[in-house]
């Protein structure tokens, strides 16, 4: 009797180091989607209602990554993010609606990343990731100076992977480092940046449903 | 500064691996009272510092040994004093709020038991200051994490370390008592704006927000629970 519990015991055992371990063996692969919504709508008139002010902010950013395990916790991939800001204001008095801004800033990134992944049970994994990047951006619109820019870099980032079935996960993440080398160019004016930021983001996280499979 | 959070991130990182295992000790029925304060306070000459102090009472029953369905009531006072350098005045703000959510324990060594919790909350708050007066309501997804340390079978202490900001959409209204700022270029029609402009009009506003755009901070605070038997 007692002999047949241990050996249920080993069984369980290994069945669940089994399962911790499946999502991150060689050949599995996954896919992650990530947004931030910000945004506000503002309005203000002066008790008279003769003079009214209407503001709008909105910065929508969406990213989706899919990866595939070239070796065990070792996950090689691609990722595409897209982020719009748009911005309006406008006034109207008793007899004029005039518009001064209604812009929108478009940016696209695609990034080739690895994943070293380390898991912790069943259904926890920490992970580091390092991701080389590549951007375009310009705006559009009303108000503002027209640009054009052109992005490069890496980021060296950590996250936490959190499976709620065998398939599906929740993902944080967040950034340790980034560099990059931006070229803008506004009014046929070009001017080159390089900017570094080094754990001044690690109080943001992103968060992300995906599915392994 | 930053470091010491690094620091405490990395100790509670390594606490929680070396200890994923363990199992927390807390019996399934059980309900508890806690009081928690928290106090905040930025320092810097160059930057706007504010005060803040906010405590919360919060009910809860025990689901199971490791988790809780948590009801809390919280009350905060936040003044900030503008920087030399910005001519705001004293902003005070006044919140109110209820808040439901769940709470996890995980055990670490000896009787330190790491708790990390998920709340939906509905705030109304009221802000005054010298050029206007504003309130409004929002609703608050949010997540905190902390330590707890039991002094006896009823009695525990409890250590919040940081919070984790998820999603809110928040609606605020209210009324300036300085004129509107109007842009150099705004049309100019008639003579009514321009007599507006010049006056001590006040002026209403209202505005939505949200944000979906998940952010840490570190907030300490103190609490006690009690355990009802």
């Amino acid at each position: 009797m007692k002999k047949t519990k241990t050996l249920l015991l080993i069984a369980t055992f290994f069945t669940i180091s089994h399962l911790s371990k499946a999502q991150y063996n060689k050949g599995s692969k996954f896919w992650l989607a990530e947004g931030t919504f910000i945004g506000s709508f503002y309005s203000s008139s002066l008790t008279s209602d003769v003079y009214d002010v209407q503001k709008n902010n909105h910065n929508i950013t969406l990213a989706f990554k899919k990866a595939y395990f070239t070796e065990k916790n070792i996950a090689k991939g691609w990722l595409l993010s897209y982020n719009v800001i748009y911005t309006s204001q406008s006034s109207t008095t008793s007899t004029t609606k005039n518009t001064y801004i209604d812009n929108y800033n478009h940016t696209l990134n695609g990034a080739y990343f690895i994943d070293k992944f380390i898991p912790l049970s069943k259904s926890l994994a920490v992970y580091g990731e390092v991701l080389g990047k590549i951007g375009f951006g310009f705006n559009s619109g009303k108000g503002v100076t027209s640009t054009h820019e052109i992005h490069i870099g890496a980021n060296a980032n950590v996250g936490i992977r959190y499976f709620i079935n065998k398939q599906l996960f929740i993902n944080g993440q967040t950034s340790l480092a980034d560099i990059s080398l931006k070229s803008l160019t506004a009014d046929s004016k070009t001017s080159t940046n390089i900017n570094i930021n080094s754990l001044m983001t690690v109080s943001t996280v992103s968060i992300g449903i995906g599915k392994s499979f | 500064m930053k470091k010491s959070f690094i620091t405490s991130l990395l100790f509670l990182g390594i606490m929680f691996i070396t200890n994923i295992t363990s199992k927390a000790q807390f019996k399934a029925d059980g309900q508890f009272v806690q009081g928690s304060a928290i106090i905040n306070q930025s320092l810097g000459n160059n930057a706007d510092r504010a005060k803040q102090f906010s405590t919360s009472v919060d009910w809860g029953k025990y689901k199971a040994k490791n988790s809780a369905n948590i009801y809390s009531f919280s009350l905060a006072f936040q003044q900030i004093a503008p920087s030399t350098t910005n001519s705001n005045s004293d902003t005070k703000s006044f919140t109110i709020g209820l808040g439901k959510g769940q709470e996890f324990y995980k055990t670490l060594i000896d009787k330190f038991t790491m708790y990390g919790r998920v709340m939906g909350s509905i705030n109304y708050y009221k802000n005054e200051s010298s050029s206007g007066d504003a309130k409004g309501v929002n609703l608050n997804l949010f997540g905190s994490g902390g330590i707890m340390y039991p002094i006896n079978q009823q009695w525990l202490i409890t250590a919040q370390l940081l919070q984790v900001n998820v999603a809110t959409v928040n609606y605020e209204w209210g009324k300036f008592k300085t004129n509107v700022v109007i842009p150099p270029n705004a049309p100019r029609s008639g003579n009514r704006l321009e007599q507006n402009s010049a006056s001590d009009n006040s002026t209403t506003f209202n505005e939505l927000k949200y944000n979906f755009n998940p952010y840490i901070s570190f907030s300490y605070g103190l609490g006690v629970r009690y355990i009802i038997k």
